[in-house]
């Protein structure tokens, strides 16, 4: 297989290092990348985590060519798939049969096996829990070349500790999901005006009966922090107004940003009155019947709207406050925060969520936060504060989105559970050859000194 | 559900990285797909995924094995309506080996040779004609010094795909069904071959392979794929000796 340098980055594009990349096609090659014992490896996808999580130390496994279905019961909604497959064509594939995947991440071009290494959520969190809940199996090749069978009962501790493992157990070759059944192409979506914190609270924590919610929120208005819209959503059948699944499944049309623009180009004001525009949007259509698609993968639309923040890049805090009486008091602290500090977010979300059960995984019962700034001295210094906020109160952060924590910090979030996700790690992977810049920077396998 | 027998189309070189974009695109459109190559499994990898992807019966595949001759396999398939042959070698090593010199025509030029020759005759006795994609390369259009073992292997097979494309198309008569032949040549496309090459003329597999199923059906004799191939390499043929063997080509 040819090699070549390649300078790699994350979503962010605030953080980035220069790699060896390789990227097999046929199974042949793929199943024997670990045979050559001189290169640190890293298995990944599309490179949609936000920091340096999917860059490897020495040789980073582009997937997503291995990307075949394996096996797919249509009766049961069980599919099995090669890990470098993404959420977009998944969709294509169940939808016509009548299922779904039980968590859906917020960009399409997720693959299946960086889903399961970042443990993605969705806007079901608080029903149906994050990915990893929904995988029966996972075939995992391990450090010494053997291939592995990994379920919630089967060599668990090394399914868990993959799970929101970000690629550090080995190279996941693919997976085994339990689909969600749906009787339509669409949602029946209720959208809530709100004009406080504390009324955008309580709209996304009451208790309906909808399948799917979410909370966005616009942080450039200086006078009203609370201010947006609660979206509530459920599934529908065909006969209340759903579309048919026989029907095609069309993306909607993309635009995709051929370039950076400059940084300048989005400010406070531009997003203020961009975040105004949708906001009379909702106001007019409370309530509507839509296809899935654009609920699920709004941003998508645009496509490497990353772009907008210039080469610099940008940096997300996605925190989660655990449930509390004091729930409300955190949320309106850590919006206040930047404000305070002269900074203002573009992209403001909450959804509710409930506890997994990975070492390294994100959810608990309780609310999270995202949070987008653009990359400077500043906003590091405002995330780093804002971190250490969530490490009193006994919240977490997304490992994921990270690009500012330091080792510090995520021993202080994830301690409870570090000794027996290293030791599980220790176990397969003595030599530490899978590693990544992540790794390196907040010492996940190795406890800092 | 597809008839057995009803006209399919023949991929040889299934495994390759072109190819299995080719039968992508074909078995999307729900066309019946017989699949040629060395390695079974992956064969087999590839025809499950496309039944899956397409909810459509599972490709049959053919591996290749050293007992079989092409008029064997010939024989057992049905009407073939469209060939894609996409068997070769990627010329990794060095043009002066001998071995590799043996491996790469072998692969390059006699293989697929045979195959379409063996492949337009059956076509000129099944009602209906077919037609025949021969892939072969802009490499072949001059000889120069960093792959000349390869670009001389698709040279010859290239000039072959073009003689037998002038045969046919001589005096077709009441015993002979019309069979076309299309010389392909890629220019650079974004395969295993040049996944270390960074150029901005590298083409999509995607691209290629739609470009080539629609000027096949349009009965062109010779594609250049992306189409501005056409005209690098007519400069290139045009740049007098003394002047190429300085290029570090």
């Amino acid at each position: 297989m040819l090699s070549k340098e390649d300078i790699l980055t994350g979503w962010g594009n605030a953080i980035s290092h220069s790699s060896r990349c390789i990227r097999p096609e046929k199974y042949s090659d793929f199943s024997t990348v670990t045979d050559d014992n001189t290169h640190t490896i890293l298995a990944a996808g599309n490179h949609l985590t936000y920091g340096d999580q999917s860059i490897s130390l020495d040789t980073t496994i582009d997937c997503t060519r291995m990307n075949r279905c394996l096996s797919f019961d249509t009766q049961k909604g069980i599919l099995r798939c090669e890990a470098g497959i993404t959420v977009d064509e998944i969709m294509r594939i169940t939808t016509p049969k009548g299922w779904i995947l039980p968590t859906i991440p917020g960009t399409k071009y997720v693959t299946l096996g960086g889903a399961f290494a970042s443990n993605v959520h969705g806007k079901n969190a608080h029903l149906h829990g994050e990915f990893a809940e929904h995988v029966q199996s996972i075939m995992l090749r391990l450090a010494d070349g053997s291939l592995k069978k990994c379920t919630p009962k089967l060599n668990k501790q090394l399914f868990w500790a993959s799970a929101a493992g970000l690629g550090l157990t080995g190279i996941i070759e693919s997976l085994t999901v339990q689909l969600l059944p749906i009787s339509s192409q669409s949602l029946d979506i209720t959208t809530t005006l709100t004009h406080s914190l504390a009324q955008t609270y309580e709209s996304l924590m009451d208790d309906n009966d909808s399948d799917y919610c979410v909370a966005w929120l616009d942080h450039c208005n200086q006078d009203n922090l609370g201010q947006g819209y609660v979206e509530h959503a459920r599934h529908i059948a065909q006969s209340d107004g759903g579309m048919d699944l026989s029907k095609p499944y069309t993306s909607p049309r993309t635009i995709t940003l051929p370039t950076f623009t400059p940084s300048i180009a989005l400010n406070r004001y531009s997003m203020s009155l961009y975040n105004r525009y949708v906001m009379a949007k909702k106001r007019k259509h409370p309530h509507s019947i839509s296809h899935f698609h654009s609920f699920f993968f709004p941003l998508d639309s645009l496509h490497r709207w990353n772009r907008l923040y210039g080469k610099r890049g940008f940096l997300q805090f996605q925190c989660m406050i655990p449930h509390s009486d004091e729930s409300l008091t955190h949320l309106e602290h850590l919006l206040h925060h930047p404000h305070s500090k002269g900074q203002h977010s573009f992209l403001v979300v909450l959804k509710k969520h409930k506890a997994t059960q990975a070492p390294l995984g994100f959810s608990l019962d309780g609310i999270s936060l995202a949070m987008d700034f653009p990359n400077h001295k500043d906003s590091r210094k405002l995330l780093s504060d804002m971190t250490d906020y969530i490490i009193d109160i006994g919240g977490k952060m997304y490992l994921a989105k990270d690009s500012t924590l330091t080792s510090q910090q995520f021993e202080a979030l994830y301690g409870d559970n570090l000794e027996s996700w290293r030791k599980t790690v220790q176990k397969y992977d003595p030599e530490h050859r899978f590693d990544s810049h992540f790794n390196q920077r907040l010492s996940l396998k190795t406890p800092i000194l | 559900m597809t008839a057995h027998d009803d006209p399919h189309i023949f991929i040889l070189g299934a495994t390759s990285s072109l190819a299995m974009q080719l039968a992508d695109q074909l078995a999307a459109k729900k066309h019946p797909l017989i699949l040629y190559a060395r390695q079974e499994d992956e064969l087999k990898r590839i025809a499950t995924d496309l039944s899956i992807r397409y909810d459509i019966p599972p490709p049959r595949y053919i591996t290749a094995q050293d007992d079989h001759t092409i008029d064997d396999i010939l024989q057992s398939l049905p009407t073939i309506r469209e060939c894609y042959c996409l068997i070769g070698d990627m010329g990794d090593g060095d043009s002066d080996d001998p071995q590799n010199q043996i491996r790469v025509i072998t692969h390059n030029y006699q293989l697929p040779a045979q195959w379409i020759s063996a492949v337009a005759e059956r076509m000129s006795q099944q009602e209906g004609g077919g037609k025949i994609a021969l892939i072969a390369s802009v490499a072949g259009d001059r000889g120069r010094q960093s792959n000349y073992l390869y670009g001389s292997s698709k040279a010859a097979i290239a000039t072959f795909a073009d003689g037998l494309r002038h045969r046919y198309a001589q005096h077709p008569n009441a015993h002979q069904s019309p069979v076309h032949v299309m010389t392909v040549k890629p220019g650079y496309i974004d395969t295993p071959m040049t996944y270390n090459l960074d150029s901005p003329l590298k083409a999509s597999r995607s691209y290629v392979a739609s470009h080539i199923i629609r000027h096949l059906r349009q009965n062109k004799p010779v594609l250049y794929t992306p189409f501005f191939w056409r005209y690098i390499m007519w400069i290139i043929k045009l740049i007098p000796d003394r002047i190429f063997r300085k290029l570090p080509l």
